[in-house]
């Protein structure tokens, strides 16, 4: 019996994926609105889709990571520290965030002592990540508005497009 | 197999920064920047966070020693319900990454123009 299994479709996943992460980010960053306790466990699935984007994305962090110092563009090399500062604004986030948690961790029965240090930390990161964020959503803005126009002009009856053309968006940059 | 291995170091690297993170905490910078926090007890709720920790036994404090319904024990721990008031931070976060992305790109286009018009140098 013949496979029917489809390709996945690379720029999908990413867009969906992307999309998903960036709205449940706009509403950890905003406790007053979901409530601590949905902040809190959005801001851990967040961090678990970080993880996941990271390794999606892992042959240019690989490509760019080996050649950063010989033939890649400055526009790569820009995104790569831009990047890198979001992965430390993010680690830090997360972790002052689990230092301070008021309900994911006492819910494991882990309780930790209440440091100002740690929740100045929070909030100076979280500040800075909105920021590096918003520069990421900047140096990406072409490559989501020609995704989502490829992908409804597609669901609007257009043919679909060669798996080649499929390939992640980002594995080209570190050529470009 | 590949896929865990490239998890364990995303992890490893995160741990670093975490390390980082430790060492400034028990640098006189770290210390500083405790002393000079917010708050007047070690930790407290985030800014409009209104305690509600219960102090003493569970039930303590009630009639009958048990806790009105509705509180399962977690929800009390300090935290509070959502509020709409907090759209206004999904707001101001949203407005933060839309100026970034205009700025981003009125700085490509002025680049790009930039670039156009200056002479191109013909080969000697």
């Amino acid at each position: 019996m013949a496979s029917t299994t489809r390709p996945v479709n690379r720029n999908l996943v990413n867009l969906l994926l992307d999309a998903a992460v960036f709205v449940a980010f706009l509403a950890a960053t905003a406790p007053r609105f979901t409530g601590l306790a949905i902040h809190e466990w959005l801001s851990l699935a967040v961090a678990a889709v970080v993880v996941t984007h990271l390794l999606l994305h892992w042959s240019w962090i690989v490509g760019v990571t080996r050649r950063f110092f010989g033939r890649v563009t400055w526009g790569s090399r820009v995104n790569y520290l831009l990047n890198a500062l979001l992965f430390v604004a993010f680690t830090i986030v997360t972790f002052t965030g689990v230092m301070i948690s008021e309900v994911a961790m006492p819910l494991f029965g882990v309780q930790l002592g209440h440091d100002r240090l740690w929740m100045q930390l929070h909030r100076l990161a979280s500040d800075a990540a909105v920021i590096l964020i918003g520069l990421h959503v900047a140096l990406h803005w072409r490559w989501i508005v020609s995704t989502t126009r490829k992908l409804l002009f597609r669901a609007g009856g257009r043919p679909s497009p060669r798996p080649s053309d499929l390939a992640a968006p980002v594995a080209h940059e570190v050529n470009r | 197999m590949k896929i865990l291995l490239r998890t364990l170091i995303i992890l490893a690297a995160a741990l670093v920064v975490v390390g980082g993170l430790y060492a400034f905490a028990q640098s006189p910078a770290g210390q500083a920047m405790r002393a000079a926090g917010p708050g007047g007890h070690e930790g407290g709720p985030p800014a409009g966070f209104e305690s509600r920790r219960f102090e003493g036994a569970p039930g303590a404090g009630f009639p009958g020693g048990e806790r009105p319904g509705g509180f399962d024990g977690h929800e009390g721990r300090g935290g509070h319900g959502p509020s709409l008031l907090g759209l206004v931070e999904v707001g101001k976060n949203l407005a933060i990454v839309a100026v970034s992305v205009i700025l981003v790109a009125l700085g490509a286009r002025l680049l790009q123009l930039g670039r156009r018009d200056r002479p191109r140098r013909t080969p000697a």
